[in-house]
């Protein structure tokens, strides 16, 4: 268990309650609210992607952390880039562009890498834009952030 | 790495214009201060232009801040910029509809096999269909295409309604919903895009953890 997967249980509470209405709506040939309670679904899973993407902004922010502190230690020569990154971190984090952090702590032509920027563009596009038509599967990204996120150091 | 090699290649062969769209290649300072040995790369690589020209765009965008360009046939950057978003709307265009006709290939091959598993008595009956027009379909000027939508009757009484819900979903290649009088699945397309094989899989919240394949008898099961 995870947060990850703890959201995506909750997720699951809300699709249901959100598809009751959509099956009561078929049941009572009332396509309309069929329509209305599918795109409510639809919001859902773009509200709980946000909510899963904090969590998972939260740990990379985590291993950036960990990995420059980790570096930031001998002589000043080999440590002073080091040091100016960490401060960085610790004081500009939101400063900070996301990708160059995922870029710390994944390799670029790696698939997690794609992953990621993927999951960060539709973050983006939710929460700057006006544009209401991104689709989610949420037990799927929860998986994949909680399989992504192992594997970040914890010291 | 080598992909990203041939494209640059390739697309300055073609255009005269390369852009590291996938981000791949090293910073821009990193560049410009070894030009000389890239652009000796490339040749070795089978680039046949005359020499490279590096530079910023004015406003980046697509993850693109700068653009590697053949002086001989690009006089600045801004031509070259011109360039790149000619062959990259092109190139998205033809990706986006090619993806769009592939989906809804994949959906008409997902009915016809549901039809074939069909228990005796039981029929599919076609409804309206759904006007398809995502983000990226609207971004590269792809026109609004329609997805197949039906119910699965027993006599005149619907068992399941099947309803695309769209091709372009994060974490899914496509997802379809099956409604019942009593339950409500997400069937997506877990397949790579473009694998000529769709691997239809669907989520219950009875088993959270793992999605299950669709096959005959747990279609069948899912209709009663």
């Amino acid at each position: 268990m995870s947060i990850f997967t703890d959201i995506a249980d909750q997720w699951q509470i809300a699709d249901d309650a959100f598809a009751a209405l959509e099956i009561v709506a078929l049941a009572a040939n009332d396509e309309q609210s069929f329509d209305v309670a599918g795109e409510q679904r639809k919001r859902n899973d773009q509200a709980y992607f946000l909510f899963l993407f904090t969590r998972f902004e939260e740990a990379v922010n985590q291993a950036v952390r960990i990995i420059i502190r980790n570096r930031a230690s001998g002589a000043w020569e080999e440590r002073r880039i080091w040091d100016a990154w960490y401060a960085l971190v610790m004081r500009n984090n939101r400063n900070m562009h996301f990708l160059s952090k995922a870029e710390i702590i994944s390799d670029k032509s790696r698939n997690e890498y794609e992953t990621i920027d993927n999951y960060y563009n539709g973050r983006n596009r939710i929460a700057h834009g006006g544009i209401h038509s991104e689709q989610f599967f949420i037990p799927e990204i929860a998986q994949r952030m909680d399989a992504i996120s192992t594997s970040f150091p914890t010291s | 790495m080598t992909q990203a090699w041939q494209t640059a290649v390739s697309r300055l062969n073609q255009i005269g214009v390369f852009a590291d769209e996938e981000r791949v290649l090293a910073s821009l300072p990193t560049l410009r201060g070894e030009l000389t040995t890239f652009e000796s790369t490339l040749r070795s690589k089978g680039y046949t232009g005359g020499a490279l020209e590096i530079d910023e765009i004015d406003q980046p965008r697509n993850g693109v801040t700068f653009l590697i360009f053949d002086k001989a046939k690009l006089s600045d950057v801004h031509s070259a910029e011109v360039a790149w978003e000619h062959e990259y709307h092109n190139r998205w265009h033809k990706r986006v509809q090619d993806s769009v006709q592939d989906w809804l290939k994949r959906l008409h091959s997902l009915k016809n096999t549901m039809q074939g598993w069909l228990p005796s008595g039981l029929s599919i009956v076609d409804r309206p269909p759904i006007p398809m027009n995502e983000g990226l379909m609207r971004k590269f000027s792809v026109p609004p295409a329609d997805m197949p939508t039906f119910d699965v009757q027993k006599g005149s009484n619907r068992v399941m309604r099947v309803q695309p819900k769209g091709l372009w979903i994060i974490g899914a290649n496509g997802r379809v919903d099956l409604t019942t009088a009593t339950a409500s699945y997400i069937l997506v397309d877990q397949s790579p895009q473009f694998s000529g094989a769709p691997d239809w899989r669907y989520y219950t919240s009875v088993n959270k953890r793992q999605l299950t394949p669709l096959d005959r008898a747990h279609f069948v099961n899912l209709l009663n």
